[in-house]
């Protein structure tokens, strides 16, 4: 007898492929849990593979019929303050970084272009193409963050060349300014967050578990969907905290 | 030639639903078990890949309800009954399986003309 993340770890592939189909196709954690739990239940009766039993893992998933088509840009209420945070947090490294060395935060055509360049790739991404294409066509995904990367580094660079200033003016304001926008950022980004894991009962929870694991899973599942929205305010502590320290 | 045994598998497909519904008419029960059923009644082995989409779509519809029960010795147990739903879409499958599999069988009693034409040709 095992239980199931014993027979899951066991079947590992099959799990992952099944669970990622599901989870693509808009299905509630709690759902995938029951359906998966249900093919773990059969093949401890029968003592076959799941793909003795069930078939190919994508084609089984599909063939429950949960499908419900996503739309690009279905995510919009998570992306976009996440979206705004990246924005600002251009803005407030590169102020940071002129207070830091006293001088103006000066801008010049180029950075302005790589950052608009970046924005314009990252909204691509968002709204042109859906989670499953990035999933299953990664080249996408690592293209376009390349791409957003290379316009971010460039625009760092640029910033170091004696080109005609666009902007001109005293760091600290928008350095202020743009630190209060950030905190609003995440704020915003954590409550979507937050919120949306909480409605779509994301946490891949079992039937067979008891009431407090299905609670200690959901808590668990609520709080790493959070995650991300924390990442940039903390690489820009860091790079605040290395721009003081460089000087 | 086939065995009279073996038969083309979407003549299956297409009366899977009603005999579930009756193996589930009796008592709930669970997958294994269902399959089991089928398989005693001479209708060979259904995987659990063909079984589970079409329970899953039967809750979906109402027609049955589950529940999962502690397994003795093993994990838990999904059972599946009937709803009052599902009854009624029994007896009315019943019926519609009667009134068509008589038809055929009328039709395909007797060779006929034509057929005794066709097996002399071949």
């Amino acid at each position: 007898m095992s239980d199931l993340k014993q027979w899951s770890a066991t079947h590992k592939k099959w799990v992952d492929a099944f669970v990622i189909e599901l989870r693509l196709e808009g299905v509630y954690g709690a759902t995938i849990g029951d359906e998966l739990t249900t093919v773990f239940s059969h093949c401890e009766e029968t003592g076959e593979a799941p793909e003795q039993s069930f078939g190919a893992p994508k084609d089984y998933a599909r063939s429950l019929g949960y499908s419900v088509p996503e739309q690009p840009g279905e995510y919009v209420s998570i992306v976009l303050p996440m979206l705004l945070q990246v924005f600002i947090l251009f803005v407030f490294t590169y102020s940071m970084r002129a207070v830091a060395n006293a001088h103006n935060f000066m801008l010049n055509g180029v950075v302005l272009g790589c950052w608009a360049g970046s924005l314009v790739v990252i909204l691509a991404m968002i709204f042109g193409l859906r989670i499953r294409t990035l999933i299953e066509k990664p080249w996408t995904l690592i293209l376009g963050f390349i791409l957003a990367i290379g316009l971010g580094v460039s625009g760092a660079i640029a910033s170091q060349k004696d080109l005609p200033l666009i902007v001109n003016v005293p760091a600290m304001p928008v350095a202020v300014g743009s630190g209060v926008l950030l905190l609003v950022a995440t704020a915003w980004a954590v409550r979507s967050s937050y919120k949306t894991a909480k409605e779509d009962d994301d946490a891949l929870v079992s039937p067979l578990d008891s009431g407090q694991e299905q609670e200690r899973a959901k808590k668990s599942s609520t709080m790493v969907s959070v995650l991300p929205a924390l990442l940039i305010p903390l690489y820009t502590v860091i790079d605040t905290l290395i721009s003081f320290w460089m000087v | 030639m086939t065995e009279p045994s073996e038969y083309p598998s979407e003549w299956l497909r297409g009366v899977l639903g009603p005999c579930v519904l009756q193996i589930l008419a009796d008592e709930a029960t669970y997958g294994y078990a269902i399959i089991g059923a089928l398989e005693a009644a001479g209708l060979g082995e259904i995987k659990g890949g063909t079984l589970y989409p079409l329970l899953t779509r039967f809750e979906k519809r109402g027609l049955v309800r589950t529940e999962w029960r502690a397994g003795e010795g093993g994990p838990g147990r999904k059972y599946f009954s009937l709803t009052p739903d599902g009854r009624a879409e029994l007896a009315q499958s019943r019926e519609q399986w009667k009134f068509f599999s008589d038809r055929v069988s009328a039709l395909l009693a007797e060779p006929t003309e034509q057929t005794d034409i066709a097996k002399e040709q071949s």
